[in-house]
């Protein structure tokens, strides 16, 4: 059971860090939807100051 | 009847009450002194010709899961039940009742086993006295044996009932003092009566096994008590996520804080844009479409905000990427508490170029009525996140004392500190 947890751990380990590295999850949401969507898509406010 | 008697033997050997006439087994060595019947309540005298010593009728058995003649192994030890004496206390106003069951092995003598709220124990006589701690004093330390106990309750405990062969000639309502002192999964009891005193080493019983062992088959409720010698057994899973987490928790935790120190990527170029008006660009390569890219922006607002247009186009085709806004806002002052701040003169946007080559970022004022100040545009690229790190760091910790947690509240529910808990 102990060697089942330590693999599960050492993935979830590695995801992690894999995850962390490649900044997946990590964009802003607007640019992100900008460049998905092609020039000018603006979506919304980063911030909410305006 | 000796006390040499093999158990096979034993299972045969029967006499008649000398009251009532009923047949009643005769299993217990030469040592037992007491025959109660079952069936009159008569208490026959062992060693001298099962003379009439007393009757008490109508005694209610008490609960449990054996009968008198049953036989099992207990600690690799076979044992036969040849007596049950029912027995309550008053314990801080709370009665509780328990059904004590006498064993006799020809090899080892005799010894208990008592069944309790669901709880087996099994418990025998100790010519170990106690080193230390002569009077009851709560979760006090008490020595005896080489073991080193803990002081966990003293009672009066009263006889209710009484059946079979037993190594003494009780009285039903007996009472005797006694002090329980704790190490699980084993305990020791001080009994004192009203001519000695005597000294019990018990030790927990697995019920289910137990059980088995006697034939019995465990349909009773599951325990929802914990009982004072009862060991903290926590399930083979619960062990290994665990052990796991402690091993974990800190090799997540130096890469996320690895990451924090790293992670802030590597800065391609900065400027300053002075009129924001007029607006400012600046072009710089990125190389890795795979990886997370930072503008950040940085102005010396206080109490006001800012606010930003911007445009990423892509050199070589020369075509708008993505259009974004954003902006800063600062705040700070003096109330009863002292300086307070809200808000940040630092303002990041992550993206990943969708194509490796030349970028570059125009930025201008976004609003009118946003503050006209001096913005430093940084680009970073190669950023690292540590939050995935950082919240597995979490996870693996609370994996670690999960495990720590419940055998505290294992212990706090043994020791009835929960109970004192819920009374505040």
């Amino acid at each position: 059971m102990t060697r089942i947890v330590f693999v599960v751990f050492s993935l979830a380990t590695g995801a992690a860090t894999y995850a962390g590295v490649y900044g997946i999850g990590g964009e802003d949401k607007q640019i992100a939807n900008s460049i998905r969507s092609g020039s000018g898509g603006r979506v919304g406010y980063i911030g909410g100051v305006k | 009847m000796t006390d040499g008697l093999a158990p096979s033997a034993s299972r045969l050997a029967a006499i008649n009450c000398t009251s009532c006439g009923s047949p009643l087994p005769a299993l217990a060595g030469h040592r037992a002194k007491a025959l109660i019947c079952t069936y009159c309540g008569a208490v026959m005298d062992r060693h001298d010709e099962y003379r009439l010593l007393a009757r008490y009728r109508d005694m209610q058995r008490p609960g449990g899961p054996f009968r008198i003649g049953m036989t099992g192994e207990i600690m690799g030890v076979g044992q036969t039940i040849v007596g049950i004496v029912g027995v309550t206390a008053s314990i801080e106003h709370v009665d509780y009742d328990w059904t004590n069951y006498q064993l006799y092995s020809p090899t080892h003598g005799y010894s208990w086993m008592t069944w309790s709220d669901g709880h087996l124990t099994h418990s025998r006589k100790t010519r170990d006295m106690p080193e230390s701690g002569g009077q009851f004093a709560y979760k006090a330390p008490l020595a005896a044996g080489g073991r080193s106990f803990r002081m966990f309750e003293q009672y009066i405990a009263r006889i209710t009932y009484l059946e079979g062969e037993l190594t003494w000639v009780p009285t039903l309502g007996d009472r005797t003092q006694v002090i329980e002192a704790i190490d699980p999964p084993h305990g020791y009891s001080v009994v004192m009566g009203e001519s000695e005193t005597e000294f019990e080493f018990g030790t927990y019983l697995d019920r289910r096994e137990t059980l088995a062992a006697f034939d019995v088959e465990d349909s009773f409720p599951r325990l929802w008590t914990v009982h004072a010698i009862q060991p903290f057994l926590p399930g083979s899973l619960h062990t290994a996520v665990s052990k796991a987490g402690r091993v974990f928790a800190p090799v997540a935790l130096v890469l996320g804080l690895g990451f924090l120190c790293v992670g802030a990527g590597s800065k391609i170029t900065e400027t300053v844009v002075v009129d924001t008006d007029r607006g400012g660009s600046l072009v710089f390569p990125l190389d890795r479409p795979d990886r997370l890219a930072e503008v950040r922006l940085t102005a010396n607002v206080v109490n006001s905000w800012s606010w930003y247009d911007m445009e990423l186009v892509h050199e070589e085709s020369d075509e708008t990427v993505a259009e974004f806004d954003g902006g800063l806002e600062y705040y700070e002052g003096y109330d009863s508490d002292g300086r307070w701040t809200e808000g940040s003169q630092t303002a990041t946007f992550r993206f990943k170029p969708p194509v490796a080559g030349d970028y570059r970022l125009t930025i201008t004022t976004g609003d009118p009525k946003s503050a006209r100040l001096p913005v430093r545009v940084e680009v970073r690229e190669n950023v690292m996140l540590a939050r995935y790190l950082f919240g597995l760091a979490i996870f693996f910790a609370l994996c670690w004392l999960s495990l720590w947690f419940r055998s505290a509240r294992f212990e706090a529910k043994r020791w009835g500190d929960d109970e004192e808990e819920d009374d505040d």
